[in-house]
């Protein structure tokens, strides 16, 4: 290019600077479009990941596997002792064992005293993380079910023991789980023993911030955090984690969920649930009449 | 001619490959060390190499696709990479050093430039701590993907003439 003519020269670079232009105005504005219409521009983003990433798992899958070999190498070494005390475990997990099949058995035995109608129980699909979106700037992964497997939106996602975070995003075959760790990740909960109810904000650190807390005296560090089900988002009393005091003096949550070595997601699709709508009509202006007390009320 | 589309298949393989290791499931990125921006590294090591080899439409392709996969917000990342390698296309390197320099300027830019446009549309930012993390390990990864250039794409010193 250099020993070409000046004039064409210019033009190429007087073209080439307009080309840019163009791009640098298009991005701009694909990026406003993303702040403004940012539901279609996500699905558009679900589409692409749908299209890609499933495509690539085989790469990743080796590589993985390798990273993962190398990271748990070292207990290896300690196969011996951890041996030991998984045996350790195992009994007395033995014994709780039994404990729960006798506990299961008085519970049958109850309700069939009493005929009581039990919540719907809760559904779950478990997927498989087949890539972390992570970064400095989302605290995401994606996991390979979705709208196929019937994931909806907002749908809450846990490893086995405690919530991950919730699906944002879902495509055909895979979707995506915005982390309780997200900055944009926001979770009504109630800590347990105080059953006080707070939210739980995500700013991209490992340690979510309690925000929100009305009175901090009854919390402590090492109460149990669980979902509230506050605004019908999540079901409640499913476990988040535990209190932790911060070193720069706010409460914050110790997920009870091991985002080091998430593998194997459950997302949990509610089942048909009951809302309440409209105040309750016993506490309105009626007077209940004498004889109308013993109608049943809707 | 079949030398050079050799050379862009390659590049355009090499930055899809950097664009699916952050995706690789091992732990969360980003709590101990973050994960570097290799797309960054090697468009940049590439354009200083072989500009020809790196056309702008591939690094649009590369930019946008890394913003869509990676979950970050669409536009900004591609932008930052499009205009730092029209910014790189037209210099010769002196030495390593003042590459490796230029690159992490160019790098901190292209995140404060981001940073800017997120908070200026009052989009949730991630906290400066992270985003020097994230900077530095993208600037020590920088010689190791330059080095590992000079392999794949068979340059003996960067600033040869093109």
């Amino acid at each position: 290019m250099a020993e070409r003519p000046d004039p064409i020269a210019e033009l190429t670079r007087d073209t080439r600077r307009l080309v840019v232009g163009v791009i640098v105005v298009l991005l701009l504005g694909l990026f406003f479009l993303w702040r403004i219409d940012n539901t279609r521009v996500e699905q558009l983003r679900m589409d692409l990941i749908d299209r890609f990433v499933p495509s690539f798992e085989w790469t990743v899958r080796p590589v993985a596997a390798v990273a993962r070999m190398v990271g748990e190498f070292q207990s290896y070494t300690q196969v011996y002792q951890q041996n030991e005390e998984l045996r350790r475990e195992l009994q007395a997990m033995r014994g709780w064992r039994e404990a729960a099949l006798q506990l299961e058995q008085k519970n049958a035995q109850l309700l069939a005293l009493n005929n009581v109608r039990l919540n719907p129980r809760l559904t779950f699909v478990t997927g498989e993380v087949m890539a972390d979106a992570g970064g400095p700037f989302r605290r995401a992964a994606l996991v390979n079910i979705g709208r196929a497997d019937g994931i909806r939106d907002g749908a809450v996602a846990m490893d086995g023991l405690g919530i991950v975070g919730r699906i944002a995003g879902t495509g055909e075959r895979a979707s995506r789980i915005l982390f309780l760790t997200d900055s944009s990740s926001r979770l009504p909960v109630t800590v347990k023993p105080s059953g006080q109810r707070a939210i739980l904000a995500g700013d991209n650190g490992p340690l979510p911030v309690l925000d929100f807390l009305d009175g901090t005296d009854a919390v402590r560090p090492g109460d149990r955090v669980v979902s509230s089900g506050a605004g019908g988002l999540f079901p409640p009393d499913l476990l988040v984690g535990q209190v932790v005091a911060a070193p720069d003096g706010r409460l914050r949550v110790h997920p009870a969920a091991d985002f080091r070595r998430l593998h194997f997601v459950r997302v949990i699709r509610p089942g048909p649930s009951e809302t309440v709508s409209g105040p309750g009509d016993l506490i309105g202006a009626l007077i209940p009449q004498p004889d109308a007390a013993a109608e049943p009320g809707q | 001619m079949t030398a050079l589309l050799l050379q862009r298949v390659l590049v355009a393989s090499l930055g899809t490959i950097a664009i699916h290791l952050p995706l690789v499931p091992v732990g969360q990125a980003g709590e101990g060390i973050a994960n570097p921006d290799l797309l960054f590294c090697l468009l940049a090591a590439c354009v200083l190499r072989r500009p020809e080899a790196v056309p702008l439409s591939l690094v649009l392709v590369l930019g946008l696709l890394a913003d869509f996969i990676l979950g970050r917000a669409p536009g900004p990342g591609a932008l930052g990479l499009v205009l730092a390698t029209e910014h790189l296309r037209r210099r010769s390197p002196g030495s390593f050093l003042a590459e490796w320099l230029r690159a992490a300027l160019l790098f901190a830019a292209i995140l404060a430039g981001i940073a800017a446009l997120l908070a200026l549309t009052l989009a949730p930012l991630p906290g400066s701590a992270v985003l020097a993390r994230y900077w530095l390990a993208t600037a020590l990864a920088y010689p190791l993907v330059a080095a590992a250039l000079r392999f794949a794409l068979d340059t003996p010193r960067p600033g040869v003439p093109r």
